[in-house]
């Protein structure tokens, strides 16, 4: 058996885009709860930017879907799809660094590791920051 | 004659059903003979002693160690294995679910059992290859505790060889449903860096098996019980995850940085081997409920910023080596049961900014425990605690003694008794003297 998940996507949402970027997630995502993707902004970049950070494993179809024209998901039909959208305009796929304007998105096999997609997006957690 | 495999055959099979010597499957030859079949229970055939068990006649098997629940189906528990000799042996099966098996609540989750695996948290959608996400784990403790992550991004992946399951450490996570009443117990967890079990207090609600901070990176199987399972228990069930592809000690880490780091739930650190590791950062940061500590191996460790932080509890600590530690910073910070503390090792530590601070019950410290240190950065160090005056002069002291005269010298202390006339004022004046910068209570 192969599996269908064969990328691994770690998405870095800076702190205001959180709402918008948790819709884009139950429209692109496979669960009901996928608002709640992105939660507390614990990430920082160099300037002090604080961003909530998922990493998930992902089909091929995922970069496809995110630049297509969205549709409300049969496990999702009340999804916010204005907000959906926006987030959808946000994207930036293998970009390079998070910056405060852009949804932030590392995309690349499944044998790569999200702590080195968190290194390219140019973060690090805020609590490990020292005091 | 000439020399044949018939002719040896034959030489055999002649001899009778009484032989030793038997050979395999139907073999023929000329002559008068039984073909025979040879099965392990003929070396019992004179009454040798010993035990022949075949895992692959269900009929032997037990789900029980009464042998009253038969063995049916892939993925049943076994708990009893029937000799075939005429010996009468049974073998009993160890596996967790004895620490189940008179109804005690818990849950018992293996990664290695991909029966028990599914990607969606309903369990409609099965796990069958390396990479799929898992969404559910059932737990096989028959309490119920099904393991689940309704959030996709935030599903374990299933990995084949070896079997478990990975974790991002960044969100990846499966959330139990702990009862009323909450665990007060044991809980084993067997990850790719090591296996250990420690006491915890688990309260009712949602807690996560994953997160950010892990002790690994995968994860081969956990058992949660109410009610502290013994030292035999916790023994049979570290090796039977280390039998299913946990790493059996943690003596290999070298980076411990974060591995428990707000886990407190944890009541009890077992005296796992940490012999290799030098790096210690947060990782016990937050351990609220634990009151004490093992006398671990930190030979090897350089880095203790923020190990210990947050540890409320502890009202005890042990001498551990701590001679190749270079940060200590905010090591000790709120530790706020301490009363006293050992003489570490402080011979190649730079970095002691806010150690002790808000150690709000620590009255005695010892003497020279600096005398040696490299580095004078003693920032908010002794800020919040109650030192009595033998201690705050005998720090002073050593601070003298130490002989730094460069770079950072910063003292702060706050809170407790002032330095003597007699020794803790002269010290500070000669610490002033070499350039430091010192405030402590009684505002000298």
């Amino acid at each position: 058996m192969t599996t269908e998940y064969t990328q691994i996507a770690t998405i870095a949402v800076p702190d205001p885009l959180i709402p918008d970027a948790n819709q884009l997630a139950l429209c692109l995502g496979e669960s009901s709860a996928d608002d709640q993707t992105f939660g507390a902004a614990t990430y920082q970049d160099d300037e002090g930017n604080l961003y909530a950070v998922c990493s998930t494993v992902a089909k091929p179809v995922f970069a496809e879907k995110a630049s297509q024209p969205l549709q409300a998901p049969d496990h999702a039909p009340g999804v916010d799809m204005e907000a959906a959208t926006r987030a959808q305009a946000m994207l930036q796929i293998n970009g390079g660094i998070a910056t405060p304007n852009v949804i932030a998105v590392i995309l690349g096999g499944s044998a790569e590791r999200a702590q080195d997609h968190i290194a390219v997006l140019g973060l690090t957690p805020r609590e490990i920051v020292r005091l | 004659m000439p020399i044949s495999i018939d002719n040896l055959i034959n030489v055999n099979f002649i001899k009778g059903d009484l032989d030793l010597l038997k050979f395999g499957l139907m073999l023929g030859g000329k002559g008068q003979h039984k073909p025979y079949i040879f099965t392990p229970a003929d070396l019992f055939f004179l009454g040798e002693k010993g035990a022949y068990y075949s895992p692959s006649d269900i009929s032997t098997l037990f789900q029980d160690e009464a042998g009253t629940v038969p063995v049916t189906a892939d993925g049943e528990p076994v708990g009893l294995m029937l000799d075939k000799s005429p010996n009468i042996n049974i073998a009993v099966i160890w596996s967790p679910y004895h620490l189940f098996k008179n109804s005690q609540t818990g849950a018992w989750y293996e990664a290695t059992d991909i029966t028990t695996l599914f990607q969606d948290e309903a369990g409609t959608v099965l796990v069958t290859a390396e990479g799929d996400p898992v969404g559910r784990n059932d737990d096989k403790s028959g309490n119920g505790r099904t393991a689940m992550q309704t959030i996709s991004s935030r599903r374990p992946v299933y990995n084949v060889d070896p079997s478990r399951l990975l974790y991002d450490k960044v969100d990846d996570a499966l959330v139990i449903t702990v009862p009323a009443g909450g665990w007060m117990g044991t809980m084993v967890l067997a990850t790719d860096q090591g296996t250990a079990s420690y006491g915890v207090n688990i309260p009712a609600g949602a807690y996560n098996l994953g997160g950010i901070f892990f002790p690994g990176t995968a994860i081969v199987g956990a058992v949660f019980r109410d009610g502290e399972m013994t030292a035999g228990e916790k023994t049979d069930t570290e090796r039977y995850f280390v039998g299913n592809g946990a790493a059996a000690s943690y003596g290999t880490v070298v980076d411990f940085n974060d591995f428990w780091r707000y886990r407190s739930e944890i009541t009890e650190f077992p005296l796992i081997d940490t012999s290799s590791g030098t790096g210690f950062q947060g990782a016990w940061r937050f351990c609220s409920s634990l009151t004490s500590f093992p006398l671990i191996d930190t030979s090897r460790g350089t880095n203790f910023y923020t190990t210990w932080d947050g540890c409320t509890s502890l009202d005890s600590f042990p001498l551990i080596d701590t001679s190749k530690g270079t940060d200590f910073a905010y090591a000790w910070r709120h530790c706020s049961s301490l009363t006293s503390f050992p003489l570490i090792n402080t011979s190649s530590g730079f970095g002691f900014r806010e150690a002790w601070r808000f150690c709000s019950s620590l009255t005695s410290f010892p003497a020279n425990a600096f005398d040696t240190i490299k580095g004078g950065d003693f920032t908010y160090a002794f800020g919040g605690t109650a030192l009595d005056q033998t201690s705050i002069d005998g720090i002073l002291v050593s601070l003298v003694t130490s002989g730094i005269a460069a770079g950072t010298r910063v003292f702060d202390q706050s809170g407790g008794s002032a330095p003597s006339v007699a020794t803790g004022r002269p010290a500070i004046g000669t610490l002033r003297s070499r350039g430091w910068t010192v405030a402590v209570t009684g505002g000298y």
